[in-house]
């Protein structure tokens, strides 16, 4: 299954919900922003290679700790260099042979967060308190729409009232997890790892763990 | 036939209902599916009105031969088995399908369409960096593949009549990527020029080659 972590609107969580949820969900996490990279980075073939027709989209999955990533590179020559529309091939091949991906996709509705929603079985989008995420992710909801990919689940990142998450869950019409503010996790996040190898009994990484077992339940 | 599978979870006082529904047949079939819980169907909105489709006792749309089309709404009634089925199906009449409505979230759109309707998110051209551009291109590419590329368009411009120009153009996808294949020639030209006696003989090569490829022969033709 290839689930899609989009919002349309940047500085949301997608990339700290995708590392977390891709480790609880022991998935292949896929770093798509292909021109801002955040997820971990290190020496060899990257998603720009791959696009690019340079490297067989295998042999980019490294392992990174207890995960799998298949990371972005991070120089403006690659992200022009890429051809967008090899993407969906590059995570189907993934797919077929890890089973699980999760894609960090980039913000905004351009061509780069389309062709990751395309290529998608489902997607699960992420939401802050901020009601301007919410409009986006509105928004990204009727691209995935018109891309034939489903809404799978929402994460409201960083939340805080209980009642105003429920009332986002209905307006975009899927289940819906907070994951509350906790420093830690954004620490984590800064060293490329997820919360459950600094703070594996915080809230936070509990949620993660019941997100992952969410989505788990979404595969047709 | 077609295939109807549910799923109901209850979240709070509200059923939610996920369903798939699935055209094995040859043919395009309309399909009514109706809601079999205790109470309304909360139909997905678009702009406070219910999707294309929707009304208060379920959903009514053309599935197309080998589609899957997923689809879901939420209910207050309480979870019951099956919580919806479906009630009729029949042989979509070709001359009607424009009048009534398809299923939500049909899709016929593919990765060259992505690119077609949405923005290029790919930095331009320009600021590409332009001291270190060689550079990168050089330890991130072959000369190899650049001469590929110069190789390909020296087909495509070799086509002189329209049948040899459709072939061309097939042969690469479609004119989207003959048109991205010279916008590849030119971001070669530009930074080969800055690397050295061969790189300008690519260089050159490939900034002629991507005035000669006939694009507005091609755009006419497509």
């Amino acid at each position: 299954m290839i689930l899609a972590v989009a919002g349309g609107k940047g500085g949301v969580g997608k990339s700290t919900v995708a590392l977390n949820l891709g480790a609880a969900w022991d998935a292949v996490v896929v770093d798509a922003d292909l021109a801002m990279a955040d997820l971990p980075m290190a020496h060899g073939p990257n998603l720009h290679d791959v696009l690019a027709g340079r490297t067989d989209p295998l042999d980019a999955v490294r392992d990174w700790g207890s995960l799998k990533v298949l990371p972005c590179g991070r120089t403006l020559t690659g992200a022009r260099a890429c051809e967008q529309t090899r993407l969906v091939e590059v995570l189907e091949a993934v797919a077929t042979s890890y089973e699980r991906v999760v894609v960090d996709c980039p913000a905004g509705m351009a061509a780069d967060a389309g062709m990751a929603l395309l290529a998608a079985d489902a997607c699960l989008l992420v939401v802050t308190p901020d009601p301007n995420s919410l409009a986006d992710a509105l928004r990204t909801r009727s691209l995935a729409r018109r891309l034939g990919t489903g809404l799978c689940h929402v994460v409201c990142n960083r939340a805080q009232n209980s009642d105003s998450t429920q009332m986002v869950g209905r307006v975009l019409g899927a289940p819906i997890s907070s994951i509350p503010e906790d420093e830690r996790v954004a620490r984590a996040q800064a060293h490329g790892r997820p919360v459950e190898t600094v703070a594996p009994d915080s809230p936070a990484a509990r949620r993660f763990r019941e997100l992952a077992t969410a989505v788990h339940s979404c595969r047709s | 036939m077609i295939e109807l599978s549910c799923v109901v979870e209850r979240q709070g006082e509200t059923s939610l209902v996920e369903l798939l529904v699935v055209n094995e047949t040859s043919h395009p079939r309309r399909v009514r599916v109706a809601n079999r819980l205790d109470g309304p169907v909360w139909p997905p909105r678009k702009r406070g009105a219910p999707d294309v489709g929707w009304d208060d006792g379920g959903f009514e749309g053309v599935v197309d031969p080998g589609e899957r089309v997923g689809l879901g709404y939420a209910c207050p009634g309480a979870p019951t088995e099956p919580p919806a089925e479906i009630v009729w199906s029949e042989r979509e009449a070709s001359e009607s399908r424009d009048e009534r409505p398809r299923t939500a979230g049909a899709t016929s759109l593919g990765p060259a369409d992505v690119c077609r309707l949405l923005d290029d998110p790919r930095p331009p051209r320009d600021v590409v960096e332009s001291t270190t551009g060689a550079a990168a291109l050089i330890a991130d590419e072959s000369f190899t593949g650049v001469e590929a590329r110069i190789e390909r368009a020296e087909v495509l411009a070799e086509a002189v009549s329209v049948s040899d120009a459709a072939r061309a153009i097939e042969n690469e996808g479609d004119l989207r990527a003959v048109e991205r294949l010279v916008e590849r020639l030119q971001d070669d030209a530009e930074a080969l020029g800055r690397a050295g006696p061969r790189a300008r003989a690519l260089a050159s090569r490939a900034e002629t080659i991507a005035h000669d490829v006939p694009l507005a022969a091609f755009r006419r033709l497509a």
